[in-house]
């Protein structure tokens, strides 16, 4: 398997070879390089080539093919981020990185499937975050290398082009399933519900969650036909009666609770994709399922990337394994 | 491969029946399911025009990935399980 963990010396070598890279580690780690072809967010936590690990002395490094030409670098605020697909190459893919809780996330989340062109250009990414023990006391953060830009209200992209013989495509590893459960919709979009519609019968939604016990560590999740989309329960807020999620619910989509998963390396492995993984060029993970299937010291077959506070895929996602691939025509 | 054009009642009928087509491009999953959402939230004349021609653009602009040849075999053969 390829190395995929450096250390800040190695980085800075690569990066004063005019190496072009996407980065993810500790803040000080990525303070320390020196500006270049770069871009990065922060988290600490990584599947990396021996399995899921808690490092703060090793930088993720993802590196562009040589065989991209054409590379447009670019920052987004919350009031440009809707140009993101149609600054997209017409035929390439994109790669951003959000910091988590930015007003540049929020509107992202919300506003995404709205955006022109949306999901007419491969877009991956990942939104950055921090220890789990300092949410709350910590900015997550991102970087602007050729700039010497440090963001934690800005998102940063990289726009790739590809040669004309090669293409990109996104898809997901999600091991959550619909339940056979209640039918839960919502009245509004947004990051948190008071009332749910619950088979059509309108009922407070944090009351509902305890009176029938549900496990929050398993998300909502909506057919996308076909496609499981997952929603997380970040908290359940009984004084308010509401419940808050990492992802917005969206007004009339049909949620279900998720079924039970027993065994999440299983799961996941199985769901690898039959060709491989070898195509894979960028993926990650949610710091979810880091978390609640004690990913840390587990492998995820040969896939490796950032654990993140949220995941890209067109739009956000949680609880969900992303993944870029790139082929030939 | 050739994309039938704006006209064709394939798009319309995408966006407007629950009809299962099993896509496998994951771009198209998502869309398909908001626009059916715009189109049952807002149900008139215009809105299914254009989520109709969204549809449509979208596989204009993706048309030359493998995945999105086998879907368009998908819609066009109407054969999905209502």
């Amino acid at each position: 398997m390829n190395q995929v963990m450096f250390s800040v010396g190695e980085v800075k070598k690569m990066i004063e070879e005019g190496r072009k890279l996407i980065l993810a580690g500790d803040e000080a780690l990525l303070r320390s390089l020196p500006e270049g072809h770069w871009i990065g967010g922060t988290i600490p936590y990584f599947m990396a080539e021996k399995g899921g690990v808690l490092s703060n002395d090793k930088i993720y490094v993802t590196e562009i093919p040589g065989y991209i030409k054409k590379m447009v670098f670019k920052t987004y605020q919350e009031g440009s981020i809707s140009s993101i697909y149609t600054d997209a190459p017409e035929r390439g893919f994109t790669v951003v990185i959000i910091p988590a809780s930015s007003a540049t996330h929020l509107s992202f989340a919300l506003k995404a499937p709205t955006y022109d062109g949306f999901a007419t250009s491969p877009l991956i990414g990942w939104i950055s975050g921090v220890h789990v023990d300092n949410i709350g006391k910590v900015k997550p953060l991102v970087f602007f290398g050729e700039k010497g830009k440090v963001m934690d209200d800005e998102a940063v992209a990289i726009h790739a082009s590809l040669p004309e013989e090669k293409y990109a495509d996104i898809d997901i590893i999600n091991i959550f399933s619909q339940g056979d459960g209640d039918v839960i919709t919502f009245p509004n979009d947004g990051f948190s519900a008071t009332d749910a519609l619950i088979n059509g019968k309108k009922t407070n939604f944090a009351e509902y969650v305890e009176a029938n016990g549900l496990d929050t560590r398993l998300p909502l999740v909506a057919d996308y036909s076909g496609a499981m989309i997952n929603i997380s329960f970040q908290s359940v807020d009984a004084a308010a009666k509401s419940v808050n999620f990492y992802a917005p619910v969206f007004k009339d989509v049909e949620y279900r609770h998720a079924a039970p998963v027993s065994d999440y390396i299983r799961e996941f492995t199985g769901m690898l994709p039959g060709a491989g993984t070898d195509t894979i060029f960028f993926s990650c993970n949610c710091i979810l399922n880091y978390l609640y299937s004690e990913l840390e010291g587990k492998k995820t077959g040969s896939v490796t990337g950032p654990i993140t506070f949220g995941e890209v895929a067109y739009q956000l996602l949680n609880q969900t394994m992303v993944y870029l691939t790139i082929g030939d025509l | 491969m050739d994309i039938p054009d704006s006209k064709s009642g394939v798009w319309t009928a995408a966006v407007s029946k629950e009809i299962q087509y099993n896509f496998e491009f994951l771009a198209l999953q998502i869309l398909l399911s908001r626009l059916r959402l715009t189109v049952k939230q807002k149900p008139d004349k215009t809105t299914l025009d254009q989520c109709a021609a969204e549809l449509r653009e979208l596989f204009v602009k993706t048309i030359h990935l493998p995945k999105v040849q086998k879907d368009l075999m998908k819609l066009m053969q109407q054969g999905g399980v209502k």
